[in-house]
């Protein structure tokens, strides 16, 4: 039998080096992938690190794990601890200008207890994207937690008070009662030893707020013992608690223009503040008098024609400099400072501003002169009025280094002064002898009169104590009853009141009589001659 | 392939390795299948240093993201923390639990390693013309398989961890990536030491005392 050698080409490599290079692909590939979808890496700065542990600490947003820090060390200047964080893959859209990073961690400050989920599950740091360009990858971490989520529509507002209250972080914003945001920062400025505060407003209430709006502290009670009476106001439980701000428009003021963000506007005490200074346009102008202005303080009234057209904003010779301030003459001037509201007595704005200028710049050339007039005649209190006096177009409105001068005039006790001296002088200018010459005489004639007329009474007298006189009124008595006799003889049931109505009957009788007579005549004139047919009467007949 | 005197396969004689029946060159001539249960019959492992190198490479490549991948995830209040096989490993010591952290170190770390290098040092060995030692490779290779019964030791670790440990949120323990690519490295080894033809390494000549005493001569 033939031996058939089975021979098997056998291959040099067996097939089972797919088996590694399979592993070798797949590993390539996973590596690959992982790289791939590695998000960027960026630097937070912070100023502790607390909280934060490289590998372990996570960076969340809305409870969504974005990522985790790698590594946490202190900067160059051992000041502040930075710390890198990787993202997970598509979170380039949430790294812009304005993202904010802040470690979430178990908090007690201003701004209330939070984060205390945290002492169980670690801190985290918490990604809250902003709206501005991408491709940022270092950023400052803040402190603390911002108040107002950054997307949240609303408006910032930066207020201004010269005293703190009783407003905290987080203490709410009202506008007739109805919470509309929340005051977010609070610091004290270190130039003007002002506080300011920051306010966020969400939409749309951010719509109310405009040019003219006023805010006032609305915190705890506010007593007024006025002459109404007491009375106790409080905006909310709330605000009497933390505190709080209110805003609203003066009464009778106009809304203005809308305010853009972190517009900054003044924080008045109580809401009655708000009237002292309720328009924003004005014009300054410096006043220089002759005479002493005791008795002026600063927010006095500025008068015109007595409705309030401005306010006293200064009183001090630095408003002058060296050498300024004297008059022609060589008297010393006092330099007030007012400031003209158009608004008060019509268009609160820039153009109203402008238009009062030209108006003013007429008047003063119509004679408008400013002068110190005495308010309380108690306390001495002065304002400034703004009246018309005798026209004068030489006069204008000059301009002394940076201010405006208005011409000014005496007024007040000056003028009462003024007044006095005129009427003694017309008094002296009066002829004064003459007429007491005149008067002297008169009185001479009236007491001729007066002689006469006591003479004339004299007579009356000597009449009315005559006997005749006396029995005047007796004889008068007897004539009246004599008449009542005749009157009553002249009674219905007296004889001769019947003869007379017998009488009188009979003579009516006769005037008929005469009456048909004239008829007949009338109708037949010839009836006196003639007599007239008569008709027969109708006999009635009995038919046969 | 000449083959030492005085073996079986030096006349050509072979053995199936499933019902050990002999077959002689003739009848494997006639067929390479075995004539009682059919299955094929070869003097060697075919491609044995072949696949054992394959796997072994598989099983290194595996082991890279079995260690840094994390083995499993500890989620203790809240807190998640996910360890690689040497974070766990630190972490037990410090906790304490020194006999625990011996133990995986040694079965994860140790025994793998052992294993990787002792098999690669025995292909070495067969590949190579030189005439070896067979007592110290007999050595080697017994060590091998006594030390492969043990690599499941870490898997079986975290797969009880993972049962017993599930308190939720206070206390709970997952598995991570690593598992897998652990228990893959594992396997591998296991199917390298197992494409291992032993009688490859006594087809070597031996390693003469004469040889050595030479080696030590020249030196």
């Amino acid at each position: 039998m033939s031996d058939v050698e089975l021979v098997n080409k056998k291959p040099l490599l067996s097939s089972v080096w797919f088996v590694p290079l399979t592993a070798i692909a797949i590993g390539l590939w996973m590596v690959i992938q992982s790289a791939l979808s590695e998000g960027p890496t960026i630097e937070v700065t912070f100023s502790t690190a607390e909280g934060l542990k490289a590998g372990e600490t996570r960076v969340k947003r809305l409870s969504v794990d974005l990522g985790v820090v790698e590594e946490v060390f202190l900067n160059d200047g051992f000041n502040d601890v930075t710390a890198i964080v990787r993202l997970d893959g598509e979170t380039q859209e949430l790294l812009r200008e304005d993202t904010q990073f802040w470690v979430v961690r178990p908090r007690i400050g201003s701004s209330g207890i939070s984060g205390l989920s945290t002492l169980l599950s670690g801190a985290y740091i918490e990604l809250s994207p902003g709206t501005g360009a991408t491709g940022r990858r270092t950023f400052q971490g803040l402190e603390d937690v911002p108040v107002t989520p950054q997307s949240t529509p609303g408006i910032h507002i930066d207020l201004k008070s010269e005293r703190v209250g009783s407003i905290s972080i987080g203490s709410p914003v009202l506008y007739n009662g109805y919470r509309v945001g929340k005051v977010e920062a609070k610091t004290l400025s270190a130039e003007d030893g002002q506080a300011r505060y920051q306010i966020f407003v969400n939409a749309p209430y951010n719509d109310l707020i405009t040019d003219s709006t006023r805010f006032w502290n609305a915190s705890g009670i506010s007593v007024d013992a006025g002459v109404d009476g007491l009375s106790v106001h409080t905006d909310s439980l709330e605000t009497l608690l933390s505190g709080g701000i209110s805003f609203g428009l003066p009464q009778g003021a106009s809304p203005g223009a809308p305010v853009q963000d972190s517009r900054e506007f003044q924080l008045y005490d109580k809401e009655s503040d708000i009237y002292e200074n309720p328009h924003t346009h004005g014009r300054n102008y410096l006043l220089l008098f002759d005479s002493s202005i005791r008795g002026l303080e600063v927010g006095a009234p500025v008068d015109y024609r007595g409705a309030r057209f401005g306010t006293v904003v200064s009183v001090s010779m630095g408003l002058l400099q060296a050498g300024q301030g004297w008059t022609s003459e060589g008297h010393a001037q006092m330099p007030v400072l007012i400031r003209i509201e158009p608004g008060r007595l019509g268009d609160d704005s820039n153009r109203g501003v402008i238009e009062n200028d030209q108006l003013l710049e007429i008047a003063v050339a119509n004679g408008l002169r400013a002068s110190l007039a005495t308010g309380n005649i108690i306390t001495g209190r002065l304002y400034v009025d703004l009246d018309y006096y005798e026209a004068d177009t030489e006069v204008k409105i000059k301009t002394l280094s940076d201010w405006q001068v208005f011409p000014t005039t005496t007024g007040g006790i000056a003028q009462i002064e003024r007044q006095v001296g005129d009427l003694l002088k017309k008094m002296e200018a009066m002829p004064v002898e003459d007429a007491v010459v005149e008067a002297t005489a008169a009185l001479k004639n009236i007491s001729k009169v007066m002689k006469s007329a006591d003479s004339a009474l004299d007579d009356v007298n000597f009449i009315l104590d005559d006997p005749a006189t006396k029995s005047l009124p007796k004889n008068l008595n007897t004539t009246l009853i004599d008449l009542g006799k005749t009157l009553r003889g002249m009674d219905p049931d007296s004889d001769l009141y019947r003869d007379l109505e017998a009488t009188m009957i009979e003579l009516r009788r006769m005037l008929r009589q005469t009456d048909i007579l004239f008829k007949r005549l009338d109708a037949k004139p010839n009836s006196m001659v003639f007599s007239s047919d008569q008709d027969n009467d109708l006999i009635p007949t009995v038919k046969p | 392939m000449t083959f030492p005197k005085g073996t079986a396969a030096s006349r050509g004689l072979r053995s199936c390795s499933i019902c050990s029946t002999l077959m002689t060159p003739r009848q494997a001539k006639l067929s390479s299948r075995c004539r009682v249960c059919g299955a094929s019959v070869s003097l060697r492992k075919p491609y044995s240093i072949q696949k054992t190198m394959a796997f072994l490479i598989t099983s290194c490549v595996l082991y890279i993201p079995a260690n840094f991948l994390p083995i499993m995830e500890t989620t203790q209040l809240g807190r998640t923390l996910q360890s690689t096989i040497i974070q766990g490993v630190v972490q037990l010591w410090e906790l304490g639990s020194y006999g625990v952290a011996l133990v995986i170190f040694v079965a994860s770390v140790v025994v793998p390693i052992l294993k990787m290098i002792s098999i690669t040092w025995l292909s070495w060995m067969v590949v190579r013309k030189k005439p070896i030692s067979h007592a110290k490779a007999n050595q080697i290779y017994n060590l091998t398989e006594f030390v492969g019964k043990w690599s499941m030791v870490d898997v079986f670790v975290v797969a009880l961890l993972v049962a017993l440990i599930q308190f939720d949120n206070i206390m709970s323990i997952h598995p991570g990536p690593a598992a897998l690519s652990f228990a893959g490295v594992v396997l591998f080894t296991m199917l390298s030491a197992q494409a291992f033809d032993v009688r490859l390494l006594w087809d070597k000549e031996q390693l003469q005392e004469s040889d050595l005493t030479d080696l030590e001569a020249k030196n």
